[in-house]
C-alpha cells in the first residue's frame, strides 16, 4: 500500500463492496512505530480493534506493553481500549486475540495479563475484560 | 466466511507466494481474495488473521 514504509505488520480493512483497501493501524500522528495484528471488526463495520506494540497511536502510551487499540472508520480515530476503569494506561501486556465486539462497538471484550484493570485483581494470570465505551 | 491460505489455485493470479485471505460466499459458492491493496494488486507478503463484518462486506486482516 502507498505509504506503508514502516516494515511491521499493519492491520487492513478490505471493502468488498467498493472494492477498496484501507489501513487502520493508524494514530494521530500517521503510521504506527511497532506491529499491529490481531483484528476483530464490530458487526457493523465502523470499528476495528486490534493489538499493537506501537507507542503512537495514541498520545500518553509509555508502558512499553502491547495494547488494544481500536479504529473508527468513520472519523478516522484511534483510541486506547485497554484502559483501567480509572482511564489509565495498564500495567501489564493487553491483547485483541480474539476480541469481540457487540454489534455497535460499544462493548469491546479484551484479554490483559494487567492486575490493575480493574481492583482486587490478585490472581495473578491473564483474565478477560470488557470495556464499555458509552452509548 | 474469512479464511487464510497459502494455496495458489483458489483465484486467478495468485503468485505472491504468501499466505493471502479469502472471503467464501456459502450462497453463491464463490470464492475472492481480499488481502488486496487499494488499487486491487495482490499484497507483497503474508496477510492473515480475518475478521468480517456481520453483513460480509468489510473484512480486517494483519498483513
Amino acid at each position: 500500500m502507498a505509504g506503508d514504509s514502516n516494515g511491521v505488520t499493519d492491520v487492513f480493512v478490505r471493502d468488498r463492496l467498493a472494492a477498496t483497501t484501507e489501513r487502520v493501524s493508524i494514530g494521530a500522528g500517521g503510521q504506527a512505530n511497532s506491529a499491529s495484528a490481531s483484528p476483530a471488526i464490530s458487526g457493523n463495520g465502523r470499528y476495528v480493534a486490534f493489538t499493537s506494540h506501537a507507542t503512537n497511536l495514541v498520545s500518553g502510551d509509555t508502558n512499553g506493553l502491547s495494547d488494544v487499540f481500536l479504529h473508527d472508520r468513520r472519523t478516522g480515530k484511534t483510541s486506547r481500549v485497554s484502559l483501567s476503569n480509572a482511564g489509565r494506561q495498564l500495567g501489564g501486556a493487553s491483547s485483541g486475540w480474539h476480541s469481540y465486539f457487540s454489534y455497535d462497538g460499544r462493548y469491546v471484550a479484551f484479554t490483559s495479563f494487567a492486575d490493575d484493570v480493574v481492583a482486587n485483581d490478585t490472581n495473578d494470570k491473564t483474565d478477560v475484560f470488557v470495556r464499555d465505551r458509552g452509548g | 466466511m474469512a479464511f487464510v491460505s497459502t494455496a495458489t489455485n483458489i483465484v486467478a493470479g495468485d503468485t505472491n507466494g504468501a499466505g493471502d485471505v479469502f472471503v467464501r460466499d456459502l450462497k453463491s459458492k464463490t470464492t475472492e481474495r481480499v488481502s488486496l491493496t487499494t488499487v486491487d494488486t495482490e499484497a507483497n507478503d503474508a496477510s492473515d488473521s480475518p475478521s468480517i463484518s456481520d453483513n460480509g462486506r468489510f473484512v480486517a486482516f494483519g498483513s
